[in-house]
């Protein structure tokens, strides 16, 4: 299921936000977004419930009508969408919305047909069902399929008119963890094939699935970037871990401070400690050197990678949220 | 891909997904087909013409002398009437009517004579405790039939009297020809004396005879008096023959006081003893009229233009049909598009490039297609098991259910876009129901509803589907394309409406 050819190179922005606002009355569900993604790139967008990430995708599909700012996706406002644009589109909404009497069949051929693809889909409808992995229950009707086969059943009937930029509205929402990885596998291969999409997600930790990630929250765009680059905001840098035989006596931990590449030291116990440094790769041979000048046992030195649920409160709450310890 | 091919392509997407969706529901195929049919077949089979029999207690007063003849021929007055028995206790039937145990009391007055002495008709009183004013009407009706059969049946009598008297007149009108054929001796044998005796004795029975005849003359030269203005005369009447005699009797008294005239005033006489025999001739045939006749000249009889004699189930069916077609379009409609924004799909067409217009065109098409195979089988089924009349052509009957099934599915989808529930949606559905059921001149004439309330009616595509129905099915007419030119005129305007509304709601906000 190659995307089609002509599609532009990897790198060009597909979907540009500048300031983008939608407001219903008083309330602000959307607050002067200004991000970028990139062609085939997965692009997740995080936050809680209610902090705007279905706005987001509603304005960017056209289905919303910006209250101030700007977007463009591909090269088009979305509000003025020409019908050309938007079958280069594909969205997978919230909610299953699956006929449950039809079979899973004829779903996905309703599906590719709203988009006009033509009469000879079979072969491409074939792949995409292959690509869920559903074609053995191709004539079952939707109502006799599991909320798992639905769901992919839906990421089949969204890639029916093989659209460039997908916009996939919390996928994995209610999905067991086991079909989650499968969903990302899918959207891994998805993006290797060229395509673009949009991922909004609740489940922080699937934030480590996306080259980029945009934090929301209360309808403003707390920090976009790749997920590393959203842990070393989080922690102010990243993150060595280190187990020594000796104990870590506070005289040591400030001498351990007082070095160019630690930024903080956090001392846990059993004589390990967690060290903010700028970039682990090159201070961990100084911290092994420096654990010889002090004639420390070092049992164990590493870099640490803190949980997603971790860097996403303390993106959020700030630097009195979650710490190291 | 060309541009038409994909708007081909998306509005088939539609009527592919809506068939398969009815289809997938055999249990929905089944009650639409085989609901409609079965409500019309035992409503067939279960309507009965007859009149609802009326259990009657009769109160009459003890003294009565009707008591014998009610109790003996009471069920002969009114087809309905059963008769439940005779009591002189008016308070007591009145009990038995409230408790159910009769149907109607009928109270026969007291003093009839001395009522209409005075100039006054005597009141029959018939009391009913029905609630439903069709049935309140039918009792009266019932209640005037029965007193005009009490009127007549009093007028039988007389007439019978009347008739029993003529045969007495027939003595009379033998001793007339007697004194005639005495005069007639006396005038040959030129005896004045007996001449004179004779004429006086024919003057006398003349008028004996006038006097006699006056009461039972009176019925039938009144009738003969209601054909023309200016009646011919009849030389069998025996008023007119008599009033003959009079004149021939009173000029042969003239020409017996002028000599010289004998052998006119023996001509006379001849012509006096021809009357005669005419009259009593007249008479015999007056006696022979039946008596309910003489009473009763005249007798209604309807009777129709039409091709086939319609039975009431042939006139319901056409309106049922009607009624019911409307109500699966717009039931069908009506949910539609609802559900479609209850599950969501409408935020998936407004993402898409489904335009409103192809979305609205693909539902049209589909529900048009199934809803006209629907009305083909339901009319094949009425056809085999009732066997409804078609006395006019298949082809505009065809052409009369495609215009309804456009009107009813834009009513449809007007509604379905006004409503915000599914459950909002059946009540509207309900509600055009009940409006095209009371509106439509299913349930009654348009003719009865104020001029005000029929332009109601006239925005129904029930109302013009009933009268395209009853033209062509039962009166065999070509098909009138005033009334499905109103039909396609609500089908274009309510599809306009829904087209602006499905537009709105898929417009981005």
């Amino acid at each position: 299921m190659p995307l089609n050819e002509g599609t532009e190179g990897q790198g060009l922005a597909v979907v540009q936000t500048s300031e983008l606002t939608k407001a219903f009355g008083d309330l602000k569900a959307v607050d002067r977004l200004s991000f970028e993604i990139p062609k085939g790139t997965i692009f997740g967008l995080i936050g809680p419930s209610g902090c705007g990430k279905t706005t987001t995708v509603r304005l960017l599909t056209g289905i919303y009508r910006p209250s101030g700012g700007k977007a463009s996706v591909l090269g088009e406002n979305p509000a003025r969408f020409s019908r050309e644009t938007r079958t280069k589109i594909g969205y997978m909404l919230q909610q299953s919305v699956l006929y449950p009497d039809l079979t899973v069949w004829e779903n996905l051929n309703f599906a590719s047909a709203i988009y006009g693809v033509g009469p000879l889909r079979g072969k491409q409808l074939r792949e995409v069902l292959e690509f869920v992995e559903l074609s053995e229950h191709r004539r079952k009707p939707v109502s006799k399929i599991s909320g798992g086969m639905r769901r992919r059943l839906g990421l089949a009937a969204t890639l029916a008119h093989n659209p460039e930029l997908l916009f996939l509205d919390e996928p994995t929402t209610g999905v067991d963890p086991v079909l989650r990885r499968k969903f990302w596998d899918h959207f891994e291969a998805l993006r290797d094939e060229g395509r673009t999409l949009l991922v909004t997600t609740q489940y922080v930790g699937e934030a480590a699935y996306c080259d980029l990630v945009a934090v929301m929250q209360q309808g403003r765009l707390l920090r976009v970037d790749t997920p590393e680059g959203l842990r070393c905001h989080a922690f102010g840098g990243e993150i060595v871990e280190l187990q020594t035989a000796n104990h870590l006596d506070l005289g040591k931990a400030r001498r351990l401070d007082a070095l160019p590449a630690v930024r903080q030291v956090h001392l846990l116990e059993n004589g390990r400690a967690r060290l903010v440094v700028d970039e682990a790769s090159t201070a961990i041979p100084r911290l092994v050197e420096w654990s010889q000048e002090e004639e420390l046992a070092l049992k164990s030195i590493g870099e640490y990678l803190p949980p997603f649920d971790d860097v996403f409160v303390k993106l959020i709450q700030g630097p009195e949220g979650v710490s190291l310890g | 891909m060309a541009r038409p091919l994909r708007f081909l392509i998306r509005i088939s997407a539609f009527v592919r997904k809506e068939a398969a969706e009815i289809l997938r529901q055999p249990r929905l195929v089944i009650t639409l087909v085989l609901g409609p049919f079965l409500i019309l077949l035992l409503f067939g089979l279960g309507y009965s013409a007859e009149p609802t029999p009326l259990r009657t207690l009769f109160v009459v007063p003890e003294d009565s002398v009707l008591q014998p003849y009610l109790r003996e021929n009471a069920e002969t007055f009114v087809q309905q009437l059963v008769y439940e028995g005779m009591i002189s206790d008016e308070e007591l039937a009145k009990a038995r009517l409230r408790s159910g145990q009769v149907d109607a009391v009928v109270v026969i007055p007291d003093k009839v004579y001395e009522t209409v002495r005075s100039s006054q008709q005597a009141v029959i009183t018939i009391y009913h405790n029905r609630i439903d004013p069709i049935r309140a009407r039918y009792v009266r009706a019932f209640a005037d039939l029965f007193v005009n059969q009490i009127n007549q049946r009093i007028l039988q009598v007389f007439a019978e009297e009347s008739q029993q008297e003529a045969s007495t007149l027939q003595p009379g009108v033998r001793a007339a020809k007697e004194s005639t054929n005495s005069l007639h001796l006396a005038m040959e044998s030129d005896d004045p004396e007996a001449t004179q005796q004779h004429l006086d004795e024919l003057d006398r029975n003349l008028t004996d005879l006038e006097t006699a005849l006056l009461a039972s003359s009176l019925l039938l030269g009144r009738l003969k008096e209601m054909e023309a203005q200016d009646p011919a005369t009849d030389p069998q009447d025996p008023t007119e023959i008599l009033a003959q005699l009079r004149k021939q009797v009173e000029s042969l008294e003239e020409r017996d006081r002028t000599p010289g005239q004998e052998e006119q005033s023996t001509q006379a006489v001849t012509e006096i003893d021809q009357d005669l025999t005419r009259l009593d001739t007249a008479l015999e045939e007056f006696r022979s009229i039946d008596s309910q006749v003489l009473v009763t000249p005249f007798r209604g009889e309807v009777r129709t233009v039409m091709a086939v004699d319609l039975s009431l189930v042939d006139y319901y069916v056409p309106g049922v049909l009607a009624v019911l077609l409307q109500h699966l379009c717009v039931t069908f409609g009506a949910l539609s598009i609802v559900a479609e924004r209850r599950s969501g799909t409408m935020e998936l067409f407004q993402a898409s490039p489904l335009s409103a217009f192809e979305v609205l065109a693909g539902k049209y098409l589909s529900y048009l297609v199934f809803t006209a195979l629907l009305s083909a089988v339901l009319t094949g089924l009425l056809e085999l098991a009732l066997d409804i009349p078609m006395l006019g052509s298949w082809a505009h009957y065809s052409l009369a259910i495609v215009a309804l099934l456009f009107a009813s599915l834009g009513l449809g989808f007007v509604l379905s876009l006004l409503a915000q529930t599914t459950s909002q949606a059946v009540q509207y559905s309900m509600l055009a129901l009940l409006i095209s059921v009371f509106f439509s001149g299913f349930f009654l004439n348009l003719e009865l509803l104020r001029a005000s309330v029929r332009l109601i009616s006239w925005a129904i595509p029930g109302t013009y589907a009933l009268q395209l129905f009853q033209d062509i099915m039962l009166r065999g007419q070509p098909i009138n394309l005033f009334w499905v030119g109103a039909l396609v005129a609500i089908g274009a305007g309510t599809s306009l409406v829904a087209w602006l509304l499905l537009r709105r709601t898929m417009a981005r906000t």
